[in-house]
């Protein structure tokens, strides 16, 4: 039984039309990543991390080639509803201008959860990032750290098999980044959900015991186990 | 949130149903400012169910509506471009309705002594003569035109101020006369407008007697301005209505116009005209009576 | 004129009294200025938002045309409508010269290159941001869209109060296509000019004053409404 969740195919995308990027076009043969995987995407900046994780995560169309998630193809028609299964850690945190609660609670708004469930996941989600009494702050009151937190709960809360994080833990306290760590390893080992998230740190990928892809100039350089 | 959409959508709605019936009246800002339709039209409306829109513009610009077939019916005060206008078949017919007078009115020390001249083309050549200065509204009006003709008639030399324009039917003449001299001023107001202009500089200007009477007069910036001329037959002010001609815009109402038309020359109406009172004093002196 | 004392009193009395012919006015005004500028909210917002997150070069030729724009007289939209809308024109079978309608259809016209650049601003603060992550938590197209409204919130309010106010002040086209009809089309604004036309300034002076006053207090209202987002 096949149990690739991602699968990318000759994928080619071009910078062009993108004004602030110097980077060289991102091209991938192939690319399988399978269920239970914890894999970390690493390459100096601009070799193509993030756009590789948002091609991931839907966010953005390849110029040419096919994506497929959980072995479904990805077509116009299919995009929004397959995206929902990528939710992405984007590299910037934006917050909504609500509070911290409503903003974990927006992607199970946006899916149409009945509010006594937003409820329940919301407060689990707040307590897994260990953020329960900042629930009814503001979006502003929070430091750095805390808000990548909260960026945090906000994807853990749709409970999917599937999570891609860009630079989840880049520049937080230690705090912060043991207790994002400690999630990570979490769902990984114990619910066996598939983790893609790019990084600068080796130790990082030590602590979470991940495979290694490293993007160089857009190319993949090698595949280590 | 929500309910402020509804409601708004609401209100919009409600302009778009109203089958009512509404006969447009273009006429002149004097006649409308002097209240007289406001105190007869409830009546029309009343025993015909047809409403009136009255659309207060100049005699010029509601003669341009007229040809342009955006008014129903007329009621100005201008007889040669009224003959003028039927002639080239816009209208129907020209129906005299009412009638007053305009007044020279001027300051009361009266530079250019023209109190007492009973003709008012002769009163402007004294003015001309004189140099004294006078106000024009030069707006088109039927005061305007008045003024105008009275120029024509005081022999002085005119020039005209031209302007061509390319219409549908080739090109036509915008033309103001006026006479010569920088005493003249031409301000492109409306009357109340211009007699409190010639009152702050103290200067000569024609006017219909019902704006005069009710113009309020400020005592404490200046000294009003006091009728210097009045009774001679050029001042003579005759008021018509005419409805639109429907071989030329077939949309007009002009049942409807024909019935206003026999409806404000009925012995009735007119009375109703000739009882109005502004300030105590009467404005109109009705036709048909 | 020294007689600002007597026009505020005036004013006062006006108010007070709830004069008909005033409320009549005054209930013209605001209509007309509600219905525009909703209309060209709701037209402007999703047009902005897909001006907003294009190539900024598009935008930037947009900006510029539309600054261009809104340098037009009040009176040559006016008489552009009226054209269109006369008898003789394209659009006159529908009777809409000298009715409320015709009023707004100018005051849309005037006031869409106003905030639709107002709302192009408004929005082109963390557009991509917020569209991006909305996106990666889920929404889909619309979700997108009215989240991307709600952050903009604040500064697109302001563009419909610049909108509405711009409006109910406005007399060129309002005097143009609707005629100044006492019962029909008469405004605030179009009692103002009429009234210093026929020489009574100070009653010009007050109704002026009351049109301050209603926008005041729906000035008010707006903050109210931006207050309780919080």
């Amino acid at each position: 039984m096949n149990n690739t969740v991602i699968r990318l195919d000759n994928i080619s995308y071009s910078y062009t039309e993108d004004y602030n990027s110097n980077v060289h076009d991102l091209v991938i043969d192939h690319l399988e990543i399978k269920k239970g995987e914890m894999l970390a995407i690493m390459g100096s900046n601009g070799a193509g991390k993030s756009t590789l994780l948002e091609i991931m995560g839907l966010l953005c169309s390849p110029k040419k080639g096919d994506v497929y998630i959980n072995q479904l193809r990805v077509e116009a028609n299919n995009r929004s509803d397959l995206r929902r299964q990528v939710p992405v850690l984007l590299q910037s945190t934006y917050l909504f201008s609500t509070t911290i609660f409503e903003n974990i609670a927006l992607g199970l708004r946006f899916r149409k959860v009945p509010e006594m469930e937003i409820h329940s996941r919301v407060n689990r989600a707040l307590s897994i990032v260990e953020l329960t009494p900042h629930a009814n702050k503001q979006y502003f009151e929070l430091s750095g750290g805390e808000k990548r937190r909260v960026d945090l709960a906000r994807v853990l809360v749709l409970e999917t098999d599937i999570l891609l994080l860009d630079e989840p833990t880049t520049g937080l306290d230690d705090k912060s980044r043991a207790i994002i760590e400690d999630v990570i390893t979490e769902l990984n080992q114990k619910k066996c959900h598939t983790i893609v998230f790019t990084t600068h740190s080796h130790d990082q990928v030590k602590t979470l015991s991940s495979n290694v892809l490293r993007l160089h100039n857009g190319y993949i350089l090698n595949n280590e186990q | 949130m929500k309910l402020l959409i509804i409601i708004v959508c609401l209100l919009a709605s409600s302009q778009l149903f109203s089958s009512q019936q509404v006969l447009i009246l273009a006429t002149t800002t004097s006649t409308e400012n002097s209240g007289l339709l406001r105190h007869i039209h409830g009546d029309f409306e009343k025993s015909t169910d047809i409403k009136i829109k009255v659309i207060p513009k100049g005699t010029g610009a509601s003669m341009q509506l007229g040809r342009d077939g955006n008014a129903d019916i007329l009621l100005v005060h201008a007889p040669d471009q009224e003959r003028e206008f039927i002639l080239n078949g816009y209208g129907d017919k020209r129906v005299e309705v009412m009638h007053n007078d305009f007044v020279i009115i001027g300051p009361s020390d009266d530079p250019a002594n023209v109190k007492g001249e009973k003709f008012a083309a002769k009163v402007l050549a004294k003015i001309a003569k004189e140099g004294a200065t006078f106000i024009s509204r030069g707006d088109n009006s039927g005061t305007h035109m008045k003024e105008q003709k009275l120029w024509h008639l005081s022999k002085m030399k005119l020039i005209s101020k031209a302007k061509e324009i390319i219409t549908a039917k080739g090109k036509k003449e915008i033309k103001f006369m006026r006479p010569v001299g920088g005493w003249y001023r031409s301000i492109g107001r409306g009357m109340g407008a211009t007699i409190h202009y010639a009152t702050e500089v103290q200067a000569y200007t024609l006017t219909d007697r019902g704006t005069y009477y009710a113009y309020h007069h400020d005592t404490k910036r200046s000294k009003p301005l006091v009728i210097l001329s009045e009774g001679g037959s050029d001042l003579f002010n005759q008021y018509s209505v005419i409805a639109i001609n429907p071989s030329k815009h077939p949309h007009v109402q002009y049942s409807a116009a024909k019935k206003y038309v026999a409806w404000i020359t009925s012995p009735r109406i007119q009375k109703k005209i000739a009882l109005y009172k502004k300030n105590g004093k009467t404005l109109f002196y009705p036709d048909v009576l | 004129m020294e007689n600002f004392n007597l026009a505020f009193l005036n004013a006062l009395h006006l108010l007070v009294s709830l004069d008909s012919e005033i409320l009549q006015y005054a209930w013209r005004s605001v209509y007309i200025a509600l219905i525009s500028t909703t209309l060209v909210i709701v037209v402007t917002l999703p047009m902005g938002i897909l001006i907003a997150e294009n190539n900024f070069r598009f935008k930037r030729a947009i900006i510029i045309v539309l600054n261009t724009l809104m340098s037009l007289p009040t009176v040559l939209i006016g008489l552009v409508v009226y054209s269109f809308i006369g008898r003789m024109g394209i659009f006159g079978s529908f009777k809409l010269l000298f009715t409320i309608p015709g009023i707004i259809i100018g005051e849309v016209i005037l006031i869409f290159p106003l905030v639709l650049s107002l709302v192009i601003a408004a929005l082109s603060r963390d557009n991509t941001q917020i569209t991006k992550t909305a996106k990666a938590l889920g929404a889909s197209q619309l979700q997108t869209f009215l989240i991307l409204i709600k952050e903009s919130r604040y500064a697109i309010l302001s563009s419909i109060i610049a909108a509405f106010g711009r409006v109910i002040g406005e007399v060129g086209i309002a005097t143009i296509i609707g005629g100044n009809a006492e019962k029909y089309t008469r405004t605030l604004t179009t009692s103002i000019v009429l009234n210093i036309n026929m020489g009574y300034f100070d009653y010009a002076l007050a109704i002026g004053i009351v049109l301050l006053t209603l926008s005041l207090i729906v000035n008010l209202f707006m903050q109210l409404l931006q207050g309780s987002k919080r």
